[in-house]
């Protein structure tokens, strides 16, 4: 992936609507038991890891090499 | 022509009484199943066409101590009382080894078909112990296809450890399902044992609790002069 220009926003704009989605999966794993639907807990927390490495990953790619003012 | 008014009404007559004999002939009355039946000997086998059958079994030998005598005929007599009330179409069955069970209690125990009852015990797998049983089954339980196993449809009572009066409170409770409903709902025992879970399971149980709890660690408070206010992550009862 690839980004033409970088600039702050787009992580900004990246991480909230990442940290939403998260924050809801999070949400739904917590808000029952698990043994109830014990599969359904695991997607829930694995969608909400995978959303928050995956913003990780990216911000860590793009802001490498880079240096601040 | 005078001789031939003359024989009229003797024909008519004729005619009538014909009709009238056929009438009257007796009808023979379709054979109605009994409400309660008791099997009284080994080579009776137990009868068809009803919707239910209700096999009282007695496999636990403790039952068949002379001492027992009294307790049994009280069973007996609300086992009787209980076949009476369920109606015609159900069937409730007691195996007797001859019928003077109703002139000398004193050896109840012995005419007691035990052997007939263990048959039924070992085929469908009742514990003594537990018994005497009351199995309802919608199903005709054929004794010489006893091998098949307890059928479906059938709900098993223990009565071991169950006082007289629930006893009572029992068969009146399933006298009413069977004579609503045509069939008694299964006993309700105790609940089945759940599978243990397995270790993912686990941990992520424990996940869970542990950002539940990380979760509820915090609280953040303003205090800005006049207006406070604090904000906790989880509400405590």
């Amino acid at each position: 992936m690839s980004i033409s220009k970088w600039h702050p926003g787009k992580l900004i704009l990246l991480w909230s609507w990442g940290g939403l989605f998260a924050a809801l999966a999070l949400t739904q794993f917590l808000g029952s038991k698990v043994e109830s639907s014990p599969i359904a807990h695991l997607v829930e927390l694995l969608i909400a890891l995978l959303i928050l490495l995956a913003l990780s990953v990216v911000t860590w790619k793009w802001l490498s090499g880079r240096e601040s003012n | 022509m005078t001789r031939k008014l003359t024989n009229k009404p003797l024909i008519l007559a004729f005619l009538f009484f014909i009709t009238a004999s056929a009438q009257t002939k007796p009808k023979v009355p379709p054979p109605v199943p009994q409400a309660k039946v008791e099997l009284v000997t080994t080579k009776q086998s137990i009868p068809k066409n009803f919707k239910t059958y209700s096999l009282f079994l007695i496999c636990n030998p403790q039952w068949l101590d002379p001492a027992k005598n009294a307790g049994l005929l009280q069973l007996y007599h609300q086992f009787q009382s209980f076949g009476r009330a369920i109606g015609d179409d159900h069937a409730a069955v007691w195996f007797w080894k001859s019928n003077s069970y109703e002139h000398n209690d004193a050896a109840l125990a012995q005419i007691v078909d035990v052997e007939r009852s263990v048959r039924f015990c070992q085929a469908w797998k009742l514990t003594p112990s537990e018994g005497p049983h009351l199995v309802i089954t919608g199903t005709y339980p054929d004794e010489s296809h006893l091998s098949t196993g307890l059928p479906k449809d059938s709900a098993v009572y223990k009565l071991g450890d169950m006082a007289p009066p629930d006893i009572s409170a029992l068969l009146a409770k399933l006298t009413d399902e069977l004579i609503a409903s045509g069939k008694v709902d299964s006993p309700t025992g105790p609940p089945a044992p759940t599978p243990p879970a397995r270790l993912w399971v686990h941990l992520l149980a424990a996940t869970q609790q542990t950002i539940n709890s990380f979760g509820c660690a915090w609280s953040f408070k303003i205090n800005a002069g006049p207006v406070s206010a604090d904000l906790k992550s989880c509400k405590t009862s």
